[in-house]
């Protein structure tokens, strides 16, 4: 995680199992039971409280059958899974779960403000606490102008945002979000995994699939990648990527000829040539600084606002 | 119950954006103007406002159960091909509450285009009423006729019961021989009965009985035609026909509380109203067995005819119970018992089908159960036998009929019930629809057969594994 730090790993790997998963097996069948395509073959996985965890795997890999069958979504043909302690298809459970699905399968007719309110109401929350969470969270995501226009009018990337309002509506334990950047833009993409960051912080558990192996590296704690249905390696992200056998060292500009004795010396003691270049500023980085300065002159536009402001109950 | 109202809150708003409730607004506006002006009925006062009852309540009633079925159809189906299910399915809810919010939802949704019907039809009533070029007597008729809630009593049909007594006393005598066929013979005897019992030839006499139920409301002292006899009948001979003869009504014990002679000359059906009175009623209802008796006596007088009965409704007791308005609710709320009844078909098979084999097989399952209901009426009419030990002599059916015949008799034992309640037909008679017939029509359609088809809706909803590849 990107700043994570020691103590809050030492922490996760104390903390209680939120996903405890064994032995899985999911074979879709045809119509006649005939077994079809093994999709799951003996997942074994378990997932901590606090942590962000990303389930990572080419299409076809078992992800989303994973998190379907997590959600009670799928039936495990056999195999252990419990979520928050109890079966995922348990009432109590779902109460505590917040899910964006790959696609925002939202109500087309629906505006922001009433899928927010449908969702909320699902979980019973008192309507004065849903009248606030609703509107922080369409400030969150930056659609507070468009929250009366329906969903279907919404390009990809504001339903999006719509999407993930409604995983967090609950104020959720263990949030599972599936692509959750795909169709942002790239502030949306930073907004949404420094909202994991924060919500991780929080002590909320968070399992991430996605094919964008950069938004997972900046946040993940762990990771699983998956191969045909089973696992083919699992661990904490800066333990897999770690090369043990080289050193990045990283300090101000040095004068040429201290430059020389310090390359010199790394040949004499090493006996390999070093490399050297200047650290440069990452894509995202340079784009979120250059519409942050465009966002402060414009005056008005049509999709969703920049923000980065957070839902006062997620803080 | 917050979930359950914001799924019914979810499926209104489905139904109101997607035009459907605008569209079929638009219909039954079309329908409840549009067929009164088209369909004329015989050209008197009565017969245009039966024709506005009949036919508008009658189709607006067909294109908001089939606006309903194909509804509910979908209501769920659709939203797992469309995987919008997921998102609901992952939150507390549980299947229950999915199916019954959708279900109220639709409810509302007929109870409120039922409520904008029943306000159009109030209003064009009122209109025609009251419309210029219409005689008072006209006026009258139709708020006698029917603009009110009146019970209908008939004399008892005993015909089969008739038939199986004579039939068997005429085998004990050997005039019918054992050779012959029961049915053929018991057809012979049921016509010959018929004959007798709705021909009235002159010097001769014939008697109806009529029990009164006993929690008749008997209606107010000023309400004089709130009892009336209703006669239908016609000569033998079309032509210059007299009717010469005398009603008497009475007990069993006193047998002419009121007289009333008839000497007229006819042609074709002749309906015939005998007001009758409170005291003559509160002295039938004295009676132990509370019969009234009727009797005809053809006098053969000015060379009568021979009249002959209308088998069904030759002899009717209409008592005024209720206003026509209370009656209209009434018949409203029947209508939409036998709606949420559909809603919850459609439900149930949205559950396990697609949407488009949902829709086919829930209109099939209607079908099968109008067509069902039909044969076992026709059945009724004449075409059975009329007691077991018949039955088993009449004939050696096959397998597959003796297994139709008991699948046949199987679904009308389900949907006999359902399908006998009426609204539409006894409100454009000016008959009465009983808050019995509205609270038998709740308990049947709209608790308890909902609550069978929702359990079974719900149990395989929890079964269904929502995010299949192939769904």
């Amino acid at each position: 995680m990107a700043d994570g730090g020691a103590s809050m790993s030492g922490q996760i790997e104390q903390a209680d199992a939120v996903v405890e998963v064994s032995k899985l097996v999911k074979v879709f069948k045809d119509f006649w039971q005939r077994p079809k395509v093994r999709a799951v073959v003996g997942l074994d996985l378990e997932i901590r409280k606090g942590e962000i965890f990303g389930l990572l795997g080419p299409n076809g890999s078992g992800k989303s059958t994973t998190i379907k069958i997590l959600l009670g979504l799928l039936h495990a043909t056999s195999g252990d899974v419990q979520v928050l302690g109890r079966s995922p298809r348990n009432v109590e459970t779902k109460a505590r779960i917040g899910y964006l699905p790959e696609e925002s399968y939202l109500y087309n007719y629906l505006s922001p403000w009433e899928t927010l309110d449908f969702y909320g109401r699902l979980f019973d929350i008192d309507s004065g606490v849903l009248k606030q969470r609703i509107e922080q969270l369409l400030e969150m995501t930056g659609l507070q102008h468009a929250a009366d226009r329906p969903v279907g009018e919404f390009s990809k990337g504001m339903a999006r945002r719509v999407g993930l309002a409604q995983a967090l509506i609950n104020d959720p334990e263990l949030v599972i979000l599936d692509e959750p950047t795909s169709g942002l833009d790239p502030v949306g993409c930073r907004q949404v995994k420094d909202l994991m960051i924060t919500l991780a912080k929080r002590g909320k558990t968070i399992i991430l699939s996605s094919h964008l192996l950069a938004d997972v590296e900046d946040v993940c704690d762990r990771i699983a990648i998956l191969y045909n249905g089973s696992i083919r390696a699992q661990g904490r992200v800066n333990q897999l990527l770690e090369k043990q056998e080289s050193v990045r060292l990283t300090m101000p500009s040095l004068p040429p000829d201290v430059m020389k004795k310090v390359l010199e010396l790394i040949r004499e003691k090493v006996g390999k040539e070093p490399q050297v270049d200047h650290p440069s500023m990452n894509l995202e980085q340079f784009f979120l600084e250059v519409v942050e300065k465009a966002h402060k002159t414009a005056s008005s536009q049509s999709g969703a606002t920049p923000t980065d402001m957070m839902a006062d109950y997620l803080k | 119950m917050t979930r359950i109202i914001a799924i019914a809150s979810l499926q209104i708003r489905a139904a109101v954006r997607s035009k459907l409730f605008i569209s079929l607004t638009a219909v039954l506006v079309l329908i409840l103007f549009g067929l009164p002006a088209t369909i004329k009925g015989d050209g008197t006062l009565l017969g245009q406002m039966k024709v506005l009852l009949y036919y508008t309540l009658g189709l607006t009633t067909l294109v908001l159960g089939a606006a309903t079925l194909w509804t509910s159809s979908g209501a769920i189906s659709q939203e797992i091909e469309s995987r919008q299910i997921h998102l609901v399915a992952v939150k507390p809810v549980h299947p229950f509450e999915i199916w019954l919010g959708k279900w109220l939802g639709l409810l509302f949704m007929n109870a409120t285009l039922l409520c904008f019907t029943g306000l159009i039809i109030m209003g064009l009533i009122h209109r025609n009423i009251n419309g210029a070029g219409r005689s008072d007597q006209e006026r009258r008729i139709v708020r006698e006729e029917l603009l009110a809630g009146r019970s209908l009593i008939r004399p008892r049909d005993t015909l089969q019961q008739e038939a199986g007594n004579r039939y068997h006393t005429l085998l004990k005598k050997g005039v019918i021989s054992a050779d012959i066929p029961p049915e053929e013979a018991l057809s012979e005897i049921r016509k010959q009965l018929l004959t007798e019992n709705t021909v009235v030839p002159p010097l001769s006499s014939r008697q109806w009985v009529l029990e009164v139920p006993d929690n008749l409301n008997i209606p107010e002292e000023g309400d004089k035609t709130g009892i009336a006899l209703k006669l239908r009948f016609s000569p033998v001979r079309a032509g210059t026909n007299s009717v010469s003869g005398r009603w008497n009504i009475g007990t069993e014990r006193r047998s002419t509380l009121a007289s009333m002679v008839v000497s007229n000359k006819l042609d074709g059906m002749h309906q015939m109203t005998i007001p009758i009175t409170r005291e003559l009623m509160k002295e039938v209802i004295a009676e132990p067995g509370r019969k009234m008796i009727v009797e005809y006596r053809n006098d053969g007088k000015e060379r009568s005819r021979t009249l002959v009965f209308d088998r069904i409704s030759g002899i009717e007791l209409y008592i005024r119970e209720s206003g026509f308005e209370s009656n209209l609710v009434r018949a409203l709320l029947v209508v939409l018992c036998r709606l949420a009844l559909l809603a919850a078909l459609g439900l149930a098979a949205s559950t396990l089908f697609s949407s488009p084999v949902a829709t086919f097989a829930s209109f099939s399952i209607l079908l099968v159960s109008c067509l069902t209901h039909y044969f076992i009426i026709l059945s009724e009419a004449g075409f059975h036998s009329c007691c077991a030990e018949h039955a088993e002599k009449a004939s050696k059916d096959s397998v597959f009929q003796t297994a139709n015949t008991w699948t046949i008799k199987k679904v009308e034992t389900v949907i006999g019930p359902v399908m006998r309640i009426e609204a539409v037909g006894p409100l454009s008679d000016g008959a009465l629809v009983s808050w019995k017939d509205v609270g038998k029509a709740a308990l049947l359609m709209a608790v308890f057969y909902p609550a069978l088809l929702g359990a079974a809706g719900v149990l395989l909803f929890r079964r269904r594994e929502l995010a299949l590849p192939y769904t």
